[in-house]
């Protein structure tokens, strides 16, 4: 009787095992420190001198995000609304946030996209250039000359 | 699902005791099984998956130890018994500390391992104890392993305590699980305790809770040290009447169902010590930790090294269980040195001291030991501590905690008075009362007002899950 039992047993501890690998199916989260993260996507960005450092009222404003509800966020924005340069670096709190916060990314794309043409030819090329990447608990928004170098130091730093 | 939500109230709730109450007594258990496992998977629709699957190994685990140990194979039986613990401890070691594991690898070597972001399953701590106390009782032959499935995963899965306690031994509920008292005095009694549990969630928990997120917000620029004390107290209460709430919520709904669950309170803000208060507080944890590791580890029968191993061990299991923060370990060897103190040094004079001394020595304790468990990491619980010794910005006393003293002034009153036996004593002589008309109807009236308030505070509420959930 008892080996009907283990038979059993071990079939549902395999069970187990299998749907303890399936629920980690999803992306993985990196413990990378933000502030070095954020020192090395700034020093490949290289930002015009004009970006500045904006507060939580420009997260709120641009993206409709409440920076609040982060691990972290960063934004630098420019100092003139003709300039279409932009960099948002987000750590998440949980995954679970990830796709809120490329929805409303995306969104901000298209209504700059949208404002920047037939007229702003150098600033739609940046948009059109630009890196959104979600990476597990990260999240980097990045419209400048240097994007794509930018958009690698990120993904090393992680 | 929880139990202070309008869903539970007027749509699970009705249905399952119809169905319940309706169903001939070979049919309750199966009934109790099958919602709690919908009450289960209403939070948590995939981890019930993960339930479903231990509360299988565990049911076959118990058959196999029993029958190996009928054969007197007991080697064989330990055997098992050690694999299926093993298997327990893996998957609550495995939701509950990977993701901490990982980021202290990471922080120890300076290395940056990507890791899962697991859910933490909801109750599992809870329900891992019970089925392991199942376990060990069935190996230790305390209690016969349940044939039944259904029994055994009803006693698993019981909806009332599931989520949040309190942890309810296999060998507290054997009987009952085969025999249990369904009557109307009974249902009348867990409505009491129901309506109780409720009102102090709802209408305290919930609202001197407000005070403590306000001043924590402020952070430690703006906060004096009169705001970080209230904020301090308006915890101490919170924790208490919203985890206190929930046990007895959870004692109404077993005795609506026949059970009779434990005490997991028992005014544990009078205590006198330290050591009384954990006898007061969340009494089925530290009842299981004594019976399934300080006992086993010698208890107090060894050398006073030993000992002072075994209560150290103990408390740092009890702060790990509670999360996987520095702050949970921190909080569980506090009480460990407290209690080793205690015992060695401060009980053996305790006799001379005034009680009113004994009680604000223990509420000091409590109280900053409340501040580090509240925090979300060790850091900040040492600079909220700072804050009420004067380390803040904002000196001794300011217009907000002045604000923040008014505001909470009644509330804090009212919840110092009901966690007080005396409150529930003259209350108990109203209950006597009870059969004569005035008593009857001052008794009803209370509970309905009660409940009527509680009603009106959730119409408006937002999602307000209980502060154990997420143990």
């Amino acid at each position: 009787m008892s080996k009907a039992f283990k038979i059993s047993r071990i079939v549902l501890t395999v069970l187990l095992v299998v749907f303890i690998f399936w629920d980690m199916k999803g992306e993985k989260i990196s413990s990378a420190d933000f502030e070095t993260v954020h020192t090395k996507v700034l020093t490949a960005a290289e930002l015009p001198d004009t970006m500045q450092n904006a507060d939580n009222r420009m997260v709120k404003r641009f993206y409709g995000l409440n920076a609040n509800d982060f691990e972290h966020c960063v934004l630098y924005s420019p100092a003139s609304n003709m300039d279409a340069h932009e960099m948002l670096l987000i750590q998440l709190k949980s995954v679970d946030q990830g796709a809120a916060v490329e929805a409303a990314i995306r969104e901000r794309l298209a209504t700059q996209k949208n404002s920047f043409d037939g007229y702003g030819a150098e600033q739609t090329k940046l948009l059109n250039d630009c890196v959104l990447k979600v990476q597990g608990n990260y999240v980097l928004f990045l419209v400048c000359e240097n994007a794509a170098k930018a958009g690698s130091a990120f993904a090393d730093a992680l | 699902m929880v139990f202070s939500s309008m869903f539970f109230l007027f749509i699970y709730l009705p249905v399952f005791l119809l169905l319940y109450y309706l169903a001939p007594k070979v049919l309750k258990n199966g009934i109790l099984l099958f919602f709690s496992l919908i009450f289960y998977a209403w939070g948590e629709p995939v981890y019930v998956v993960l339930m479903i699957l231990s509360i299988l190994i565990n049911y076959l685990g118990g058959l196999e130890i029993e029958d190996l140990l009928l054969h007197k194979r007991r080697k064989e039986a330990r055997a098992i018994c050690i694999e299926v613990v093993v298997l327990n401890l893996l998957i609550l070691g495995f939701y509950k500390y990977y993701g901490f594991l990982i980021d202290n690898i990471n922080a120890l070597l300076h290395i940056h391992l990507k890791h899962h972001e697991l859910a933490l399953p909801i109750g599992i701590s809870f329900y891992t104890f019970q089925t392991l106390s199942y376990v060990l009782d069935v190996y230790k032959k305390k209690v016969r392993a349940q044939k039944n499935v259904i029994s055994f995963g009803a006693y698993v899965s019981m909806f009332p305590q599931l989520i949040a306690g309190p942890i309810v031994r296999y060998s507290d509920v054997e009987k009952q699980l085969k025999e249990r008292t369904i009557s109307f005095n009974k249902f009348g009694e867990g409505a009491v305790w129901f309506i109780q549990g409720l009102g102090k969630k709802v209408l305290i928990a919930n609202n001197i809770g407000k005070t403590f997120e306000a001043i924590q917000m402020l952070g430690p620029s703006k906060t004096s040290v009169l705001s970080a004390w209230i904020g301090c107290f308006a915890y101490t209460m919170q924790i208490y009447y919203d985890f206190g709430g929930y046990s007895d919520m959870a004692i109404g709904l077993g005795k609506m169902l026949g059970f009779n669950f434990e005490k997991n309170f028992n005014y544990p803000y009078i205590a006198d010590s330290v050591t009384d208060f954990w006898r007061r507080w969340h009494i089925s944890l530290g009842s299981w930790f004594r019976e399934y590791v300080y006992i086993p580890l010698g208890g107090n029968r060894v050398s006073v090294g030993k000992h002072i191993r075994n209560l150290l061990v103990v408390w740092l299991l009890t702060g790990l269980w509670h999360g996987a923060s520095w702050n949970f370990i921190a909080w569980g060897v506090y009480y460990g040195i407290l209690l080793i103190f205690e015992k060695y040094v401060l009980l053996k004079v305790w006799d001379v001291v005034p009680g009113f001394v004994k009680h604000i020595y223990t509420m000091f304790w409590v109280m900053i030991g409340w501040m580090l468990f509240a925090a979300s990491s060790l850091g900040s619980a040492f600079t909220y501590i700072g804050t009420m010794f004067g380390a803040g910005g904002a000196g001794f006393v300011d217009a907000t905690a002045m604000y923040e003293l008014r505001s909470i002034l009644v509330l804090g009153i009212i919840a110092i008075l009901v966690s007080v036996p005396y409150c529930y004593r003259r209350f108990s002589k109203l209950l006597f009362l009870k059969n004569t008309d005035k008593g009857k109807y001052v008794f009803i009236s209370f509970y309905v007002v009660v409940l009527i308030l509680s009603i009106a505070y959730l119409v408006n509420a937002t999602y307000n899950p209980f502060l154990y959930f997420r143990f």
